[in-house]
C-alpha cells in the first residue's frame, strides 16, 4: 500500500536531498516526488509517494505512520502530513496521538539579537 | 565612526568563546588556515591530535563526560573525510558535536580542486544537521544554530563547513547572537499520552523498566531514580544506561541483550509491561526482536517522537521531555510484590561467580576489582569488542557519564580519543581507558597527545594477541575456522608507550592485578598497564544469532 507524504521545507543547503534521504534511507522506497518552490523563494511544498520496503520474511516493514516523526525532525521542514494515497485522508500518528506535537519549530530567527560584539 | 571589519574565521572564533567553549581538538590544513590564524590568543585552547579521527572521537568523548557540546576542527578533503567515523559514532550514540570543516573555495566548489570532498553531502545521514556557510554575514546565526541544534531536544552532531574565502572574507555590522536556553527545552508529553501510561503502570503486574541512554542524557537520572525508589519495579539497562540505576542497587538487574546477564534477559522475557525510557529497541539488546517481551505491553518514552513505534508497537507512546513524564508516573505498585521478589530470587541464583580457573589474569575479576576500588570521580571510556562487554559486564556504573563506549557505531579506535576529551571536560575526574590490543592500534597515534598535553589518562589495555570477538564468532559460529584474526605479531606495547614517552607496565598473573590497580588510582599522569591474558577467553552470556535473549549460551564455571 503506498502513501504521500506531504511536506512544507524551508529551501536551504541540500534541504530536498536531506528530505528524501530520510526517507529512502530509513526503510520507505520513494515512488515520486513533486517539489514547487513557493513565490517568495523560502520554502518548497514536497509531495513524496512512497511505500514502506518489503524486507525478505519473517521481517515485517516499517510503519507509515512512523515517517512523519522521522521527518519531522529535520530542521528545515516546516510541517508535514501522511494520506493514505487511496484515500487521500490524512493517517494519524501511533501512540496515543503522543506524536501529533512532535515537531516544535525552535529556530533562532535571523540575526537581529541583543549581544552586539561588533560595531 | 567607521564600522570594524570582521573576518570569517575571527567570528566563528568569537562564537566559540561566547559559547564558552574551552577546548577545540582539531587537525590544521590548507583550506582551513585563516581559522588556525585567528584562534592565535584565543580564550579556549586548540588540542593538536596527530589524526583528525582522534578530534572527533576527543570532542565526542569531552561532549559525553562534561554534557557540553564537543568541538572538532578539520581541513577540506582527507581531513574532513578522517572526521567521518567521529561524526557516525556521535550521530548513533546521540553526542553533541560540532565539527567545523574548511572547505575549498567558493568559486571552486564542484571542480574537483585540489583537497575539494563534498562532506556535506557524505556526511547528510550521519548529522543531525549540517551547514555550507555561503555568506560570511550567515556565520554568527549559523554558530548559533549549530550549537543549539547540537545540544537541543535529542542530541547530535552538527556540521558546518566553511569555504575558505567565507573565513577571509570581511563583514559589518555583525552581532553574536544570545543563547536562549528557554527555547531548547523539549516540549512536555502530552496529557492523554502519560493518562494511558498512568493506566497501564495501573494494571500490571510483571513490569520491567528497560532504560537506556537518554535518561542521563536527559539529565533525568534523578527523576528516573525517583520513578524506580517510589514504584520498585525492577531494572534492565542498554550498554549505554549503565550507571543510571546504580550497580549496587538491589533492583539493577543488570545489562540485557546479546551479552546481557541471565536474570535481566529472563525478566524481560517474563514481564507483562515493559517500560522502555530512553531506548531504542536496538537489535543487540533485543535480539530477533519478533521473540524480544512478547507477552508485554509496552510504555515508550522518548525525547525523540521518531523512537516511538518504530520498531515495536507502544500501547503508550509518551514523546517529549521524559522528566515531567517519570514525575508524572512516580507512585508505589503494591500489586509488584510477588514478581519483585521473583525477579530478585533470579538475580541471585544467576550472579556472576568469578572463580574461572587459572592464575592468568581473569579479566571480568579484575574489572570488578577496578570497580570496587574506583571512585564516584572516575570515568572510564572503552573501546570495542571482548573488553568493552567485560566493562559494561562487570566493572559497575554508578552514574551513566562515568561509562563512555562507543554504542551504537561500535568503532574500534573510539577509547584513548574519547579519554583525552573526557579528562579536558571534567579536569576533576580520574579518567581510565580500557583497550584492547586491536583497538588501541586504531587509534595509537594519540599516545602522542597524552604526552604532548601531559594528560593523565590511565590505559588498561587486554591483549590476546586477537580480534578476540571475531575469533570467538568464529570459535561459536564459524566451526572454529579462523580468518585474519591473529595478531601475534603486535608491538612491544611497554616498549611503544615508552617510546611516545609514556610510562607503561607489563602483568600476565593473577596475582600481580590488585598491585596494578594501585597503581592506575594512585600514579599522576599518563600510564598503560599492559596486560596478557590467554586468547581463547571468551565473553559469556552469549545470545546466538538469530536467537531469542531467552536462548542465551552461559560458560559452565558460572552456570
Amino acid at each position: 500500500m503506498s502513501f504521500t507524504l506531504v511536506v512544507r521545507l524551508r529551501k536551504a543547503e541540500g534541504a530536498l536531498v536531506r528530505l528524501l534521504g530520510q526517507i529512502g534511507r530509513r526503510g520507505y522506497d520513494v515512488l515520486g516526488v513533486s517539489a514547487r518552490l513557493s513565490p517568495d523563494r523560502a520554502a518548497f511544498d514536497v509531495q513524496v509517494d512512497f511505500e514502506p520496503f518489503q524486507p525478505p520474511a519473517p521481517f515485517a516493514c516499517r510503519p507509515p505512520e512512523v515517517l512523519p516523526a522521522l521527518v519531522a525532525k529535520l530542521v528545515e521542514v516546516e510541517k508535514v502530513e501522511l494520506r493514505s494515497a487511496a484515500s487521500k485522508a490524512p493517517v494519524e500518528p501511533p501512540g496515543n496521538g503522543a506524536l501529533g506535537e512532535a515537531k516544535r519549530k525552535t529556530g533562532a530567527s535571523k540575526p537581529g539579537g541583543e549581544m552586539h560584539w561588533e560595531e | 565612526m567607521p564600522q570594524a571589519e570582521v573576518p570569517g574565521a575571527s567570528i566563528v572564533c568569537r562564537a566559540l568563546e561566547a559559547e564558552g567553549v574551552d577546548y577545540i581538538f582539531g587537525y590544521p590544513g590548507g583550506a582551513i588556515m585563516p581559522f588556525y590564524d585567528a584562534i592565535v590568543g584565543a580564550k579556549f585552547k586548540h588540542i593538536l591530535v596527530r589524526h583528525e579521527q582522534g578530534a572527533a572521537f576527543a570532542a565526542n568523548g569531552y561532549a559525553r563526560a562534561s554534557g557540553r557540546v564537543g568541538v572538532c576542527v578539520a581541513t577540506s578533503g582527507p581531513g574532513t573525510t578522517n572526521l567521518v567515523t567521529g561524526i557516525a559514532d556521535a550521530f548513533m550514540d546521540s553526542v553533541p558535536v560540532v565539527a567545523i570543516t574548511g572547505q575549498v573555495r567558493s568559486h571552486l566548489i564542484g571542480t574537483d580542486a585540489f583537497q575539494e570532498v563534498d562532506i556535506f553531502g557524505i556526511t547528510l545521514p550521519i548529522v543531525k544537521h549540517s551547514f555550507l556557510v555561503r555568506r560570511v554575514d550567515d556565520l554568527p546565526y549559523v554558530m548559533k544554530e549549530a550549537f543549539r541544534i547540537a545540544r537541543s531536544g535529542r542530541p547530535g552532531p552538527v556540521l558546518v563547513d566553511i569555504p575558505r574565502d567565507v573565513q577571509e572574507a570581511e563583514a559589518k555590522h555583525l552581532r553574536l547572537l544570545p543563547r536562549n536556553l528557554e527555547e531548547e527545552r523539549p516540549p512536555a508529553p502530552s496529557k492523554e499520552s502519560i493518562e494511558r501510561a498512568v493506566q497501564l503502570l495501573k494494571e500490571c503486574r510483571k513490569p520491567i523498566v528497560y532504560a537506556g541512554g537518554g535518561v542521563g542524557m536527559a539529565n533525568a537520572v534523578e527523576e528516573f531514580r525517583g520513578f524506580i525508589k517510589a514504584t520498585q519495579i525492577p531494572v534492565v539497562h542498554t550498554l549505554k544506561g549503565l550507571g543510571t540505576l546504580p550497580y549496587s542497587d538491589p533492583l539493577f538487574l543488570g545489562m540485557l541483550g546479546m551479552h546481557g546477564f541471565k536474570q535481566s534477559n529472563l525478566a524481560v522475557q517474563e514481564c507483562d509491561l515493559l517500560i522502555c525510557i530512553g531506548a531504542r529497541f536496538d537489535d543487540r539488546a533485543t535480539g530477533v526482536l519478533a521473540k524480544f517481551a512478547p507477552n508485554a505491553k509496552v510504555i515508550h518514552m522518548d525525547v525523540d517522537a521518531s523512537e516511538v513505534g518504530k520498531l515495536r508497537k507502544a500501547e503508550a507512546g509518551v514523546a517529549g521531555d521524559i522528566r515531567p513524564a517519570l514525575k508524572a508516573l512516580t507512585f508505589p505498585l503494591p500489586q509488584i510484590a510477588a514478581w519483585r521478589e521473583e525477579c530478585l530470587e533470579s538475580k541471585k541464583q544467576y550472579a556472576w561467580k568469578y572463580n574461572a580457573p587459572g592464575d592468568g589474569v581473569y579479566v571480568p575479576a579484575m574489572l570488578k576489582e577496578l570497580g570496587d576500588r574506583a571512585d564516584e570521580k572516575t570515568i572510564i571510556t572503552c573501546d570495542v569488542g571482548q573488553h568493552q562487554m567485560w566493562v559494561a559486564q562487570h566493572y559497575g556504573f554508578r552514574r551513566p557519564e562515568l561509562h563512555l563506549t562507543s554504542g551504537g557505531s561500535g568503532a574500534m579506535g573510539f577509547g584513548l580519543p574519547a579519554a583525552i576529551g573526557a579528562a579536558l571536560g571534567r579536569p576533576d575526574c580520574r579518567v581510565i581507558c580500557v583497550s584492547g590490543d586491536g583497538s588501541i592500534m586504531m587509534n595509537i597515534q594519540e599516545m602522542a597527545t597524552l604526552k604532548r598535553y601531559n594528560i593523565p589518562v590511565k590505559i588498561l589495555l587486554v591483549d590476546n594477541q586477537a580480534l578476540g570477538m571475531v575469533r570467538q564468532w568464529q570459535e561459536l559460529f564459524f566451526a572454529k575456522k579462523y580468518s585474519e584474526i591473529d595478531l601475534w605479531d603486535n608491538p612491544d606495547f611497554v616498549r611503544l608507550s615508552e617510546a611516545f614517552g609514556v610510562p607503561a607496565f607489563f602483568l600476565r598473573e593473577r596475582k600481580d592485578v590488585p598491585k596494578a590497580i594501585d597503581r592506575l588510582l594512585k600514579e599522576p599522569g599518563p600510564l598503560l598497564a599492559h596486560v596478557s591474558i590467554e586468547q581463547a577467553a571468551n565473553v559469556w552470556p552469549l545470545v546466538p544469532p538469530a536467537k531469542s535473549n531467552a536462548e542465551m549460551v552461559i560458560e559452565d564455571h558460572n552456570k
